[in-house]
């Protein structure tokens, strides 16, 4: 059978990533502050870039474009709030948390729970607890492009998710974090570059006040504030950013890249330069999104809006580089995600339990093994397709925001306990799940008209509180070196 | 004094512009969904209320950012 233009350019695109990896290679030593955090020297373009790509995934190529499509621009209303938002954690907690990683030595996320609580139990709960998000994060993002591929590109399905995992699991084997931030790195201008070009042909050459007005014969109210099934109300936009603005921030492999920068500069740049990018695709996503109404009123699959909306448009290569970007996004949040996850397992379970003489470079051989796991068991769950992918990757964001809570206040609560953690980490996102639409256990009408993801945070951040007031603190020592006062920064 | 010799601000000032400062990120995150909703008319394909948005997402980086040189900045 031939190959397509638009698999060809998918295929090249692939092996560009891996040469990236093999190239990054070079300069990467196999010990865990450079497999894990590129020994901390990452400035601030990178690391803006590297947040841009690990947060913008399969969601914003396909499940923005869905969702948008479906019930309207609300959806960058929220992501757009969200965004400024993250960055008064990235410039807050974020440096924060960079300046305790580097005087303390911390590389993982359940390191620094461990350590500021004094408490191996609770590290562990909160990797086992992250670690479900995490493996839905993979999954959904595998599902993304497994399904565009095979639709799209004529890959089936599972050869697409067989062929993503295995080139991620070599790049991220051989080069470890800096493989991963640098193919983030271009796969951030890959993506901002092609749906900002794509804005720019609809606007300028096809134009996009004829398409809205199709979009809008076809779903009357489409284009309004609340959306065509007035959805998006003020307060539910208000509350998704807020839950994801405690999850997003929140993300283990988020906070990892906290640990990573060259300095406390470089973390506050790095978290504005991620609103300048991040906020335009949200929107080229949104606004395609709704346009493609007016193009492809009736999609077999409204994940796909946006590739289809583009196959339409352009020649063959564009699309194909499309789908490439596509899938780079993807791609760079899946990796992050897999590299934390299998570090987090390896010093803090591993090396902490089973084997605690082992040496920095035996630790990394235990990830680069946990690697090959974690990303067959996303792989497993990707083939079983539990849900879509907006909902899926929501579920992980919001989840995600429900285990913050330990991280973000023992950052600058001197009264955050051990016992709070543990509350927190059962209470929220055992009900964020219960809540979860696609599990349906508890109705809706609990929420009281908010965002589910919201409630959860609420919960989980009222439980910690409330359990840590009435539970003994860790001797004051440990708290004063893994946490910092919230006025006085990180100088 | 709401500043030290220096001419910076004193911790307690600069709590206050912070939080305020954060009153009015919320504030113009909010007001503004309410403000702009029956802003309908298009231009570009898009609808009014979306091309203020941006505006107001804009604004809302600048509140931000000045929100966080107090945070960063050495105080009294």
């Amino acid at each position: 059978m031939p190959v397509t233009i638009a698999q060809a350019v998918f295929v090249l695109y692939l092996l560009g990533v891996l040469l990236i990896g093999v190239y990054a290679s070079r300069f990467t030593t196999y010990t865990p502050t450079d497999f894990y955090v590129a020994d901390r020297t990452v400035g601030t373009f990178v690391l803006g870039l590297t947040l841009v790509a690990t947060v913008l995934s399969a969601f914003t190529v396909f499940g923005i474009g869905a969702t948008a499509s479906q019930t309207g621009l609300g959806a960058f209303s929220f992501l757009a709030i969200a965004a400024v938002l993250y960055t008064l954690f990235f410039s807050t907690v974020g440096t924060t948390l960079f300046t305790v990683s580097r005087e303390m030595d911390v590389v993982t996320p359940s390191e620094y729970v461990r350590e500021r609580y004094a408490s191996p139990l609770l590290s562990v709960l909160y990797l086992g607890v992250t670690g479900i998000f995490m493996i839905a994060l993979i999954a959904g993002q595998l599902i993304g492009g497994g399904v565009a591929l095979d639709a799209l590109v004529d890959i089936p399905y599972v050869q697409a998710v067989l062929a993503m995992a295995a080139f991620m699991l070599v790049y991220i084997h051989i080069a470890g974090y800096r493989g991963v931030i640098w193919s983030d790195t271009v796969q951030s201008a890959v993506l901002f570059g092609v749906l900002g070009g794509v804005v720019l042909y609809v606007v300028f050459v096809v134009d996009s006040s004829a398409l809205a007005e199709d979009a809008l014969a076809e779903t009357p109210d489409l284009l309004s504030m609340t959306g065509p099934i007035e959805n998006w109300t003020p307060l539910v936009v208000v509350t998704a950013a807020l839950a994801f603005a405690f999850g997003v921030p929140g993300y283990p492999h988020t906070i990892q890249r906290y640990f990573s920068a060259g300095d406390d500069t470089v973390m506050h740049r790095a978290g504005f330069l991620f609103a300048i990018v991040a906020i335009p695709v949200y929107f080229f996503g949104a606004v395609l999104g709704v346009w493609s109404v007016g193009v492809i009123p009736a999609p077999e699959n409204p994940d796909y809006v946006i590739p289809l909306l583009i196959e339409t448009l352009f020649h063959p290569v564009v699309f194909g580089i499309a789908m490439a970007g596509a899938t780079a996004a993807l791609m760079s949040t899946a990796d992050s995600v897999a590299l934390t996850m299998s570090s987090m397992i390896s010093r803090d379970v591993y090396r902490e339990f089973v084997n605690p003489e082992a040496t920095p470079r035996h630790e990394v051989r235990v990830t680069q093994l946990l690697l090959a796991l974690v990303i067959a068991v996303s792989v497993a769950l990707a083939l079983g397709r539990p849900a879509g992918i907006f909902p899926l990757i929501e579920f992980a964001v919001v989840g995600f925001a429900t285990t913050s809570a330990p991280v973000f206040l023992g950052a600058y609560w001197n009264r955050a306990t051990a016992a709070g953690g543990v509350a927190s980490l059962l209470l929220g996102p055992s009900l964020t799940i219960l809540l979860f639409p696609d599990v349906g256990v508890l109705p809706s009408e609990l929420t009281f008209g908010m965002h589910y993801g919201f409630v959860g945070v609420l919960v989980a951040y009222l439980s910690f509180i409330l359990v840590s007031l009435v539970t003994a603190p860790p001797a004051d020592g440990t708290v004063r070196a893994y946490s910092r006062s919230f006025w006085q920064g990180n100088r | 004094m709401c500043s030290n010799q220096t001419g910076r601000l004193t911790l307690p000032t600069a709590k206050y512009v912070f939080l305020l400062l954060l009153a009015v990120l919320l504030t113009l995150a909010v007001g503004h969904l309410y403000a702009f909703e029956e802003l309908t008319a298009l231009s570009l394909g898009l609808p009014a209320w979306l091309w203020l948005q941006l505006v107001v997402v804009g604004i809302m980086l600048v509140v931000a950012w000045l929100a966080l040189g107090l945070v960063q900045r050495e105080v009294a």
